[in-house]
């Protein structure tokens, strides 16, 4: 049976999948990209993220169903809601850059060798 | 509002950087606040062009990108007339934030990713806290997260491309991705082109090649080559042809003609 610690270390280890990366959005259909454009190139919003209504008054009329799209996009963990009902407020759930599969060992021994080799 | 520019290339070797250098001298030049953003973390240059050597800056993007600090103790004011043989660059409201150069800053970011969505934070943080009328982001040639996050939030892409094969499949790429991706505004500029090239056959070969407007044409320049990135060319050769260039793109990003 699974323990605590492996539940959590799996979770933990499962945050890598979760958001989109920039080229997934550009991927995406054009009602969910342009929503999620229009969030991240919103500079009010990047810190307390964008509201609800604030995105349903500008979409309205340019998307279909600007309500179904954002709950769409809230499901599939694209978008990260905070607050509750009626002030919730959205921001983009970007993906954690993966880091390299090289071992950490082979990018300290080029990062030693590099003074040493300027020297001779 | 303060518009976002990025300057691209699919490969590198293009003069991306130089160009991004120049660009941000001649806006800072008008007035204009100025942010020059290097995020080429994996290949960093620009810093060489405004005078600062690697090892003269302790904190970078990298610091920022790690949570070591933050983003604002990476922002170096180029206007402070610190650095000899750039005074020209003295009392511009022009701010660098570099990439370090140390391979084992470098080694840590690849090595460890970072979040993406710290990098937008960090934009728009620069934005607010430096009150800049343009941010000006050198990306990395190719396609990477970050060049994507970067073509993602800008109001204007500026892909550079030499008339080479390889570059004009390249492009084409980039060009397809930032039309997915909603750029506002997205120009050519043709970097690198032999003296013998007609400039307007070549900007109707590539306007009609890729569908977007060419806003300049650089000729291949020994005088360019010659100043090796050591200072802003056009600074220091104010009439040249290639400032001549840059100043009329300048107008184009910001809206100008």
């Amino acid at each position: 049976m699974p323990s605590l610690f492996d539940h959590i270390n799996r979770e933990l280890n499962d945050d890598d999948s979760k958001g989109i990366t920039p080229l997934e959005l550009a991927e995406l259909p054009a009602d969910q990209r342009q929503i999620m454009l229009a969030m991240l190139r919103d500079q009010a919003g990047q810190q307390d993220g964008v509201a609800r209504a604030f995105l349903i008054d500008k979409w309205v009329g340019r998307v279909a169903d600007v309500d179904g799209t954002l709950n769409q996009l809230v499901h599939m963990g694209l978008l990260i809601m905070m607050g509750e009902t009626p002030n919730e407020r959205y921001r983009v759930n970007l993906r954690h850059k993966r880091g390299s599969n090289a071992g950490f060992g082979l990018w300290s021994v080029l990062s030693d060798r590099v003074p040493k080799d300027r020297l001779t | 509002m303060a518009s976002i520019i990025s300057i691209h290339s699919f490969r590198g070797g293009t003069g991306k950087s130089n160009i991004a250098a120049n660009l941000a001298y001649v806006l800072a030049q008008r007035g204009r606040r100025v942010g020059i953003i290097d995020t080429d973390v994996q290949s960093p240059g620009v810093h060489a062009i405004f005078g600062l050597r690697g090892d003269s800056f302790s904190r970078a993007l990298n610091d920022y990108l790690l949570g070591r600090a933050p983003i604002s103790e990476a922002v170096y004011p180029l206007g402070d007339g610190s650095r000899t043989g750039h005074e020209y660059l003295a009392g511009l409201p022009l701010f660098l934030i570099p990439s370090s150069i140390h391979a084992s800053e470098i080694a840590q970011v690849l090595h460890e990713g970072y979040d993406v969505g710290l990098l937008n934070d960090g934009f728009y943080t620069l934005i607010d806290a430096l009150a800049l009328d343009v941010l000006i982001i050198d990306t990395h040639p190719g396609l990477n997260e970050e060049t994507l996050m970067s073509i993602a939030v800008s109001d204007s892409l500026c892909v550079i491309l030499r008339p080479d094969e390889q570059d004009y499949q390249g492009t084409a790429v980039t060009v397809d991705i930032a039309r997915k991706l909603d750029v506002p505004g997205m120009v050519l500029v043709a970097n690198k082109v032999p003296s013998r090239v007609s400039k307007d056959e070549l900007s109707a070969q590539l306007e009609k090649e890729f569908t977007v407007p060419v806003a300049g044409v650089l000729y291949l320049s020994e005088d360019v080559a010659e100043n090796g990135s050591r200072h802003v060319f056009s600074a220091v050769y104010p009439n040249h042809a290639f400032t001549r260039t840059i100043e009329a793109l300048a107008d184009r990003l910001t809206g100008k003609t």
